[in-house]
């Protein structure tokens, strides 16, 4: 990390924490919900950009996080009901890994479309169990979400929502990115790099790459949890639509809009996504049409993404000033 | 259940295999011969539905008589060719470059441009143009009504199965379609221009998913979104068929039109579930699919 690098990160921080006080309650709804996914598309971004493998079905650990906090508020819970957000959280990193350990052993097998295409398998049978066991999950209906207390404090629904949560969210975005830039630097993130490149080199070279192909895939399924458990009480609600293979595109355009060989990318193109989609909501319902229309343009004329455009073209734009001053 | 029961599921399901297959042949050779794994393709089989009815309407209002509803077909899979003439050069041409993930997206992103392209012209309430359904008419069979225009679906992909086998094992086009699938490099050394190779089969391809979704619509209904259910299957019926082989592509979409078929009639609950669980378990034990060929260690 550079000297810029903490100026720009701490100058991002202590704007974070001033917009609610300055943006509207529902701007400050929605900037929560996109650090979740946020959260989500980062820990993807380690699966698709670092690794290279193209997953169609990560909406499976958002629904599976976000179910694990539904069914841990029930009032069926009796006496284990649990309403501390930090225990949610925790217990939904554990369900989320879980899973993602039992499904990833299976799934890393593969590359390619048929890794693309398991996965999607994957998210397709869970959302029918959560769609056709009604009896347990609510089927179409869903579950509701309560509202949780924080830190053993539980506050009012709006307080919580447009104000509270939001620190709360900002704070576990703050840690869990740090946590992803930690490891990509890591001798992990490189080697993940290295099977990116070239698998059968990386295997020549002693990489493990099942094993660590299986640890992205992993962690990618902790973000997704991490992302899921916290959009849950913003949302209120949970319904299988959460986990399709429609969902888990969203995850991957999230990557590509942003740029998926760049650490901001992906945090980027969440906010890019999230916050267009809601605009464009405001005033057509014909929001699909213009994901596809930037899909396809992204696809061909940008497929570095907002952030790998922006690392080409800056240092050619600094270094033609630098030329210019000369 | 009894056996007459037992029939009429089954028919029930080869309906329903019928149409994956018509959908998921096509993806096979996409990708067979061009690495495009075209989710577009469900979108397609949407706008051969929606055009039929477009088509079928106009003709009823206009009074002509049933005979002229079934030229409707076939116009309406002209229709989504005369779509693919303009898709062709200017997205697909670009994609064959590209690599397996990103002419994902891109056909993904295809998919919902066409979804609400319809939604757009057409609405969000199902269409439904059943003259030719009604004009066909119900027949008993075993002591169950059956409508009869479900053998013309029969027929139509019998014919489809058979004729596309010809044309891959008898004609010399199938062959050397099939010798640039398995290598590309070594077919364009000996001459096949393969740019002209991909339009050729993309055009065959789309003109089998149009057909497909007119001949359905009759017994059907076209609806917003009615393409997204059928790729998904579609996919599955590719992988667990193993990807390259029409004898694949037909068994194993029998094979999920069956299982859903009983699974609708038994087991409700578990009815989609089961597709998927055949798909994971295929994927496991046989990630080549039941007639696939044997990757190589490059392709793993």
């Amino acid at each position: 990390m550079k000297l810029y690098h903490v100026v720009a990160l701490v100058a991002g921080l202590v704007l974070a924490s001033l917009l609610p006080l300055i943006l509207p309650k529902y701007y400050t709804f929605i900037f929560a919900v996109t650090m979740c996914f946020a959260i989500y598309a980062l820990g993807y971004s380690i699966i698709l950009g670092r690794t290279g493998l193209l997953s169609f079905g990560h909406a499976l650990y958002l629904g599976v996080a976000a179910y694990t906090v539904a069914f841990l508020m029930r009032p069926e819970m009796g006496a284990f009901r649990i309403f501390s957000m930090e225990l949610l959280l925790i217990i939904a990193i554990g369900t989320s890994a879980l899973v993602g350990l039992g499904v990833g052993a299976i799934c890393i097998r593969y590359t390619r479309i048929f890794f693309g295409l398991i996965n999607l398998g994957f998210v397709m049978l869970w959302h029918s169990l959560l769609l056709k066991l009604y009896y347990v999950t609510g089927g179409t209906d869903g579950l509701p979400i309560y509202i949780p207390s924080l830190f053993g404090v539980t506050f009012s629904h709006e307080i919580f929502r447009t104000f509270i949560f939001y620190y709360y969210v900002l704070g576990i975005f703050a840690i869990t990115t740090y946590i992803m830039w930690r490891i990509y630097n890591s001798p992990l993130g490189l080697a993940l790099k290295a099977i990116r490149e070239n698998s059968v080199r990386a295997e020549f070279v002693g990489i493990p790459i099942g094993r660590y192909r299986l640890a992205a895939y992993v962690i990618s399924a902790i973000y997704a949890g991490i992302g899921g458990a916290l959009w849950a009480p913003l949302n209120g609600h949970v319904s299988p639509d959460v986990s399709t293979w429609l969902t888990s595109g969203d995850v991957v355009l999230m990557n590509i809009l942003g740029g998926m060989y760049t650490f901001t990318g992906p945090i980027v193109g969440a906010f890019i996504f999230y916050n267009l989609k809601v605009q464009i909501m405001h005033f057509t319902t014909y929001w699909s049409f213009i994901l596809g229309i930037s899909a396809i343009i992204f696809v061909l004329l940008f497929p570095g993404g907002v952030m790998g455009w922006v690392s080409k073209v800056m240092p050619k734009l600094v270094k033609k000033s630098y030329r210019q001053k000369a | 259940m009894d056996t007459s029961t037992a029939v009429i599921i089954i028919l029930n399901g080869l309906f329903y295999a019928f149409s994956l297959f018509l959908i998921s042949i096509g993806l096979n050779m996409l990708y067979g011969l061009m690495r495009i794994l075209n989710i577009a393709h469900g979108g397609l089989y949407a706008i051969g539905a929606f055009s039929t009815w477009a088509l079928m309407n106009a003709a009823t209002k206009a009074g002509y008589p049933i005979y002229v509803l079934w030229l409707c077909i076939p116009a309406g899979a002209f229709v989504v060719g005369l779509i693919g003439f303009f898709l062709e050069p200017t997205l697909f041409r670009r994609l064959y470059k590209l690599r397996e993930e990103y002419s994902l997206l891109a056909t993904f992103g295809l998919m919902l441009v066409f979804d609400d392209v319809l939604r757009m012209i057409f609405g969000g309430s199902p269409l439904s143009a059943n003259q030719l359904y009604n004009w066909v008419g119900v027949e008993t069979i075993l002591g169950n009504a059956y409508p009869m225009y479900n053998f013309v679906i029969y027929v139509f992909a019998a014919s489809v199965a058979l004729g596309l086998w010809a044309f891959f094992y008898r004609t010399k086009m199938g062959r050397i379609l099939r010798g640039t699938a398995q290598d590309r490099e070594m077919s364009t050394c000996l001459g096949v221009n393969a740019s002209i190779l991909y339009t050729q089969t993309f055009f065959l391809t789309i003109f089998i998913v149009g057909l497909g979704g007119a001949i359905y619509l009759p017994a059907t209904s076209a609806y917003s979104g009615m393409g997204f259910e059928p790729i998904v299957l579609s996919f599955a019926v590719m992988i667990i068929g193993g990807l390259g082989s029409l004898k694949g592509a037909l068994v194993a979409a029998s094979i999920i039109g069956l299982v859903r078929a009983f699974g609708i009639a038994l087991i409700p609950e578990l009815e989609l579930a089961v597709v998927f669980l055949i798909l994971i378990i295929t994927l496991i034990f046989r990630p080549r699919g039941l007639f696939g060929k044997k990757f190589t260690r490059e392709e793993k």
